[in-house]
């Protein structure tokens, strides 16, 4: 009865052991403080804006990169250039068809370290519908007590990327043909996540 | 001597007849060129079929805010129109203008939003020029609900009047606002200033032809 006490209570503390092994340091977002920027050309000048509603996930711990995860959902209805008008051209199917599709989704597949700060995150990018491999180069900016949240850990990432947005269906490329607005799209991704410590 | 009298006011009637006919049909001419001469910047982003479809929706949205204008011309009772027109047939042409802008209002609503989808509707904040464009279509249609309320609901003429003139200057003040504020067409100066120049005319006659009448 005693032999089997202790096999049972060293099993549990292997599952134990082992289930603090797999968790990875799970980082809530700070949606206040994060950002999806975007920029494109039109004609001679750039339009910039971004999408202010979206949510994600960050599973992040430098020491553990197999099972870090960054997901991101972007309600693309949120997107705002400063014009109404042009935003509500930008949800029809002209571009992003947001009636149909109204979510980017970015889920990554495996983060790869490229040097002392910045992480590839390999990942499918869903855009209307359709899955892309899209890597995303994030910078670990930084990682330190929350300066003005006692208890709270802060970290911050961010990362710039160019896509074609004609490849990624956001258009059928009549307005590139034209020579009015760019295919190549500026991605700014700026982020800050928190967790207790 | 009456009867020459009654001739002469006959041929005067007749006159400014066809001088109110004539500049309605110039004005009316004018407001068609609008969208062509003042493009829109959405114009410049379309192409085909709904390129010309937001042409057709400018030109009825803009004869829908024009009529609104020429209503309260019309019922103002001014002695000029009812010695031209006749009091009994400009109440009739009031009435059926009613009709006339509900058609246009809704065919503007129609073809502004079809180009970019129906789903993909103006809501929000900061399209607040446009939602008052669709409280303006709900007042219209109460406006013009209203003529069969007050008998199926025997509302007194006096109170329905005082309604329908409240509801009716809303309309006037909402279809200004609506326009300036949700064309970019009208950051033009002179097109402005001419919008504000013809509404103020026919608010001006509006209350002119009412305050004669006291």
């Amino acid at each position: 009865m005693k032999n089997i006490s202790v096999v049972l209570a060293f099993l549990v503390s292997l599952f134990f052991l082992q289930t603090a092994n797999s968790a990875t340091t799970v980082w809530k977002l700070d949606k206040a403080h994060s950002n999806f920027f975007f920029s494109v050309d039109h004609i001679y000048s750039k339009v910039q804006g971004y999408f202010s509603d979206f949510s994600g996930e960050v599973n992040f711990d430098p020491d553990m990169l197999e099972k870090s995860k960054f997901e991101f959902n972007i309600k693309v209805k949120s997107i705002n250039t400063g014009i109404g008008k042009r935003d509500k051209h930008l949800l029809s199917k002209d571009f992003f068809n947001e009636a149909e599709y109204p979510e980017l989704k970015f889920v990554s597949k495996k983060v790869v370290k490229v040097n002392d700060s910045t992480y590839n995150v390999h990942g499918k990018f869903v855009v209307k519908g359709k899955e892309y491999d899209l890597v995303l180069p994030l910078d670990l900016v930084g990682i330190k007590d929350h300066p003005m949240k006692k208890g709270s850990e802060v970290a911050g990432f961010s990362g710039m990327l160019t896509i074609d947005r004609v490849a990624y269906g956001i258009g059928t490329g009549k307005f590139v043909d034209f020579g009015v607005v760019g295919k190549n799209v500026d991605i700014f991704v700026s982020i800050e996540v928190l967790k207790d410590k | 001597m009456k009867a020459e009298k009654k001739n002469k006011i006959g041929r005067q009637g007749k006159i400014i007849k066809y001088v109110v006919i004539a500049f309605i049909l110039l004005l009316f001419t004018g407001i068609a060129c609008v969208p062509f001469v003042f493009q829109t910047t959405t114009l410049w982003y379309k192409v085909g079929i709904d390129r010309a479809m937001l042409f057709a929706g400018q030109i009825f949205g803009l004869f829908a805010a024009a009529i609104i204008f020429l209503q309260l011309v019309i019922i103002a009772k001014l002695s000029f129109m009812t010695q031209a027109f006749g009091q009994r047939k400009l109440n009739k042409i009031h009435q059926f203008n009613g009709k006339f802008i509900i058609a246009l209002a809704f065919l503007h609503i129609l073809l502004i939003l079809l180009p970019e989808g129906l789903t993909n509707l103006p809501i929000g904040l900061k399209f607040w020029p446009e939602m008052i464009g669709g409280v303006l279509f709900l007042v219209l249609l109460t406006l013009y609900l209203s003529v069969w309320m007050r008998t199926r609901f025997k509302i007194k003429y006096a109170v329905w009047k005082s309604l329908h003139r409240m509801l009716g200057l809303f309309a006037f003040v909402a279809v200004l606002t609506h326009v300036v504020n949700t064309s970019d067409a009208f950051d033009n100066e002179s097109l402005y200033i001419a919008f504000i120049v013809i509404s103020g005319i026919s608010f001006f006659l509006f209350f002119w032809g009412k305050y004669s009448q006291k």
